[in-house]
């Protein structure tokens, strides 16, 4: 089926494969598409094919990464020690694209700094000092990666994570339909990912120069080493723990737990809820107590102001206590 | 639903054709059967090792001793009868070892007779630095940064896999390449901050003399307490103990508590004594002394909320001397 609604929008939908001829449909604001006849990676905006194109392999079937997952809850915070008997309720294969820019830059940075003035080398008074501004250049220089998520729907926590980018595979869309894998949309183009990949060293680059000068201009010199698509399988377990279902993210290449909800054991939930429900109830009584007691038996100020300052204080004891049993509910932890 | 027979990539031994897994990242491998070493996709590596002095029995006392030393200090020694399931599990850890000679050349200032004058700092030397570079992508094993700490000259020899006590060798996820890099930003770091003054120029240089790739061995103490699991790091070339959790007691709980609860009535004295004061001093000096009193016990009061998140720990964490830290536990998994 063809998109008839406008003449423009069929040109946009698709396209003709450079390598086979097939015609290949475009999603939406996608940059990069794989032609599902010969699994030629295409750019869409020139049409061109991109040869850097890569998958990282699944080392870890569903089993493993369940083990290695429930291994990893059991070491949290609070954590229940029967977890592993967790029911599976749903698991889901998803190959999630990352631009991966390898840049050395060389950058020439000139600044001022402000410097104080010494006449020879004998300390002098603090209040006697001037302070100059000296205008100084010099170089400094960087090599790093930079991972840019090609997908713009990804979740934080999965932007935020250290790919494994080392033994890859070029990408080969049938092994991911044998594994029964889903792919993401590769919506963010080279371009745009090398611009990011650029200002984040930048960044690197001006805070190292900055030990140096205090306002400065860089000057850029930046070699692409490589710039090349990575897809990662992420494993997304959704299982049950008593009455409630939790989510993790397992990094399917490397083992490593990505992301994970896990339940809080709920003895030590119950005894923290009990003591903010005993505080707050001997913060208000406190208050009530001393309060009556102050305006029958004395001059209505003395025992009330401690009563209720103490009584306050109570009070705000226990609400802490019932937010923090709240907190525990649900625990989540990733990686840093 | 994934199937579960997922093709799994497998590896084969270049020397013993013993079939292995290799990890995503690793770039420098070495064989669990035979030991052989290499860079993938190149050749063989150099390999040295730091021994272990310990097993899985002899390393228990120096944690038992350890927990000896540090819980009067914090949750009572009474919970030591209580621990059970202590498991120590060793892993060998990749660290390039790296040595170069620098130069270095630095002008600033110090602030010296109590910072009342300036003493301009312009110096340069020259010498010989080591630094350990962890080979790893990711700094996830507990405690690593003391443990990488606590090398300083230990004693290297041959790897050689009989030596591992068939405990698992981590591989490096870094090139020698990428290890000099961040040796050429770690040293100079190092230096910069060894330096005893104001820094405003500083010009460094440091060439590699030796790089030796090297695995050292990390025990991993895991035990319970109450059913809840905790930790303890420990180097296998000294027995120390680098870094640990200790479970809240109740004792610990109620001793802070205690000290919180005390301070409460501390404050709520404070807070009575403002009406006092106002009517003892009369007029604008009472109500003054009334406000400020009522200040300080607002300030006090705001102290107060971050001692009473003390009361709530599951965990605390302590150096080998017994000092609290916070290095792990980041405060979105106290609160």
């Amino acid at each position: 089926m063809k998109h008839e609604s406008s003449w423009g929008m069929r040109e946009l939908s698709e396209l003709e494969c450079p390598q086979c001829g097939g015609v290949v449909k475009i999603p939406p604001y996608s940059s990069t598409i794989v032609c599902p006849y010969c699994n030629t990676t295409i750019q869409t905006k020139t049409g061109t094919i991109f040869k850097e194109h890569y998958m990282m392999g699944l080392q870890y079937n569903k089993q493993d990464a369940k083990a290695k997952m429930f291994e990893w809850a059991l070491k949290q915070l609070g954590a229940p020690e029967d977890l592993t008997q967790a029911e599976i309720a749903k698991s889901e294969l998803t190959y999630w694209p990352f631009w991966v820019v390898e840049i050395e830059a060389n950058a020439t940075y000139r600044g001022s700094q402000k410097k104080p003035k010494f006449q020879n080398k004998e300390a002098i008074p603090i209040d006697k000092v001037t302070w100059e501004y000296e205008f100084e250049g010099g170089t400094v220089e960087s090599t790093d990666d930079f991972i840019v998520p090609a997908n713009r729907d990804i979740p934080q926590f999965l932007a935020n994570y250290n790919i494994p980018i080392r033994r890859k595979d070029f990408f080969d869309h049938e092994k991911i339909a044998d594994q029964e894998g889903m792919i993401k949309d590769i919506q963010v183009d080279q371009e745009e990912a090398l611009e990011i990949a650029r200002s984040e060293m930048l960044e690197i680059l001006r805070q190292e120069a900055e030990l140096e000068v205090e306002s400065m201009i860089l000057m850029d010199d930046q070699k692409i080493n490589a710039i090349f698509l990575v897809e990662i399988p992420i494993l997304h377990f959704e299982y049950s723990y008593g009455t409630s279902r939790y989510d993790g993210f397992v990094d399917g290449a490397s083992g490593r737990i990505i992301n994970l909800d896990f339940p809080r054991k709920v003895s030590f939930r119950a005894m923290t809820k009990l003591a903010g429900q005993v505080h707050v109830g001997v913060g208000v009584g406190i208050i009530l107590l001393l309060t009556y007691l102050g305006f029958t038996l004395f001059d209505g100020i003395f025992p009330t102001y401690f009563g209720i300052g103490l009584g306050l204080e109570m009070f705000l004891f226990g609400y802490l206590f019932l937010r923090f049993s709240r907190s525990l509910g649900t625990g989540n932890e990733g990686q840093k | 639903m994934i199937k579960s027979n997922a093709e799994i990539a497998q590896f084969r031994c270049e020397k013993c054709n013993a079939p292995y897994p290799l990890g995503a990242d690793d770039v420098i491998a070495t064989c669990p059967y035979c030991g052989y070493t290499f860079e993938i996709g190149s050749e063989e590596v150099e390999h040295y090792i730091i021994s272990n002095k310990f097993d899985k029995h002899s390393i228990i006392p120096f944690f038992k001793e350890w927990l000896k030393s540090v819980t009067p200090k914090t949750v009572g020694h009474g919970m030591i009868k209580h621990i059970d399931n202590i498991a120590p599990t060793l892993e060998w850890i990749p660290i390039f070892r790296i040595t170069g000679s620098y130069t270095s050349q630095y002008s600033g200032y110090q602030r010296i007779d109590g910072g009342s004058n300036l003493l301009p700092i312009n110096e340069s030397s020259a010498g010989e630095m080591t630094e350990w570079i962890l080979a790893r992508r990711h700094a996830a094993t507990y405690g690593i940064n003391r443990f990488m700490g606590s090398l300083s000259n230990e004693e290297i020899s041959q790897f050689k896999i009989d030596n591992t006590q068939d405990s698992p060798v981590l591989n490096s996820e870094i090139s020698p390449h990428e290890a000099f890099l961040r040796f050429q930003k770690i040293s100079k770091n190092q230096h910069r901050k060894a330096i005893d003054a104001e820094v405003l120029d500083h010009h460094f240089k440091i060439k590699p003399e030796s790089i030796d790739y090297v695995h050292v061995p990390y025990w991993l103490v895991r035990y319970s307490y109450q059913k809840g699991a905790f930790r303890a790091a420990i180097s296998g070339a000294t027995g120390e103990v680098l870094f640990g959790e200790l479970p809240v007691t109740k004792r610990y709980r109620f001793k802070k508590w205690l000290f919180v609860f005390a301070i409460m009535i501390l404050n709520a004295v404070i807070i009575q004594l403002a009406p006092y004061v106002a009517t003892y001093f009369g007029g604008e000096d009472g109500a003054e002394g009334a406000t400020a009193l009522l200040g300080v016990a607002m300030f006090i009061t705001i102290g107060l909320t971050f001692l009473m998140k003390n009361t709530f720990l599951y965990e605390i964490e302590v150096d080998k001397e017994g000092n609290e830290t916070r290095e792990f536990l980041g405060d979105e998994r106290v609160e």
